[in-house]
């Protein structure tokens, strides 16, 4: 930890709180969502019809790509900044985060971050496409969620987060 | 463009016809094209075919984003997977910027901007 350490803790423990909260509503939405499986071609087709899965498919997308932009552009420049008081583009912090071996595979991130934009249920017109996306983002859940403890735990085992 | 080449020319104009039917226009470094080739050809198996659309087919333009369109003949079983793939390892090895991806194959709907893509792109 280095200069400005206070400010830089109090946000590193805020965030932590945020990111634990995040991470139980999107495994919450998801076990909601996905609790009989992979989303099939007939249920995505029938969406537009079906208003409660619909809210149930937006929470869902909402909370994924919230808990990736917390993890990704908040706390991970956040945890770069304790630990060697910079950090830079996303690319360059995926890469470094990796290196540390608190992150399996900076591609798997930006694929996650892609695959947000092809589950937006509204604008996604191919219900084949739609169906693989969510159900692609539901098999990387426990990921996402596991990089949330991983982090936070790492923050806790130095003290910077309770 | 070829048109206006004068006649005693007609020997250079054939260079550029080539030239032209080799190197159409678009605006992506030899780094780039090479990266998307690569990549698709990875990804694919070898099964897609890349193509550049939209804006960066324009010459006069600047910046803008990168379109581009994977042909598959063969089913795609995973496509917003595929799509993804390839736009993570590209930005992987381009750096961050704004890469589309359009995924086409047989039992996928072939909506309009399939067709835009299809009668705009350039292979890479």
């Amino acid at each position: 930890m280095t200069t400005g350490s206070e400010a830089l803790t109090e946000r590193l423990r805020f965030l932590v709180r945020v990111v634990d909260k995040e991470a139980a509503h999107l495994s919450w939405t998801d076990a909601a969502l996905f609790g009989a499986g992979n989303l099939t071609l007939r249920t995505v087709a029938a969406l537009g019809a079906d208003e409660v899965l619909a809210e149930r498919v937006d929470a869902f997308v909402a909370r994924f790509g919230r808990l990736q932009d917390t993890l990704g552009d908040k706390l991970l420049p956040a945890l770069l900044t304790a630990l060697d008081g910079h950090s830079g583009p996303l690319i360059d912090n995926l890469n470094r985060v990796a290196r540390l071996g608190l992150l399996e595979d900076a591609t798997s991130w930006l694929r996650w971050r892609r695959l947000r934009n092809q589950m937006v249920h509204d604008y996604v017109e191919d219900p084949a496409v739609l169906a693989d996306a969510l159900n692609d983002a539901h098999a990387a859940v426990p990921a996402l969620v596991g990089v949330a403890r991983r982090w936070a735990d790492e923050l806790r085992r130095r003290g910077w987060a309770s | 463009m070829v048109t206006s080449i004068p006649q005693q020319d007609a020997c250079s104009s054939r260079v550029r016809l080539v030239l032209l039917y080799t190197f159409p226009a678009m605006r992506l470094t030899e780094h780039e094209r090479q990266a998307i080739r690569e990549v698709v050809r990875d990804l694919t198996g070898g099964r897609g075919r890349a193509l550049l659309f939209g804006s960066r087919l324009d010459d006069a333009s600047v910046g803008g984003d990168i379109d581009l369109y994977v042909e598959c003949v063969e089913t795609v079983e995973h496509p917003a997977r595929l799509a993804a793939s390839i736009g993570a390892s590209l930005e992987m090895r381009l750096g961050e910027q704004r890469i589309d991806v359009l995924i086409g194959a047989p039992n996928l709907r072939r909506l309009p901007v399939h067709e835009t893509a299809r009668r705009q792109g350039v292979g890479l």
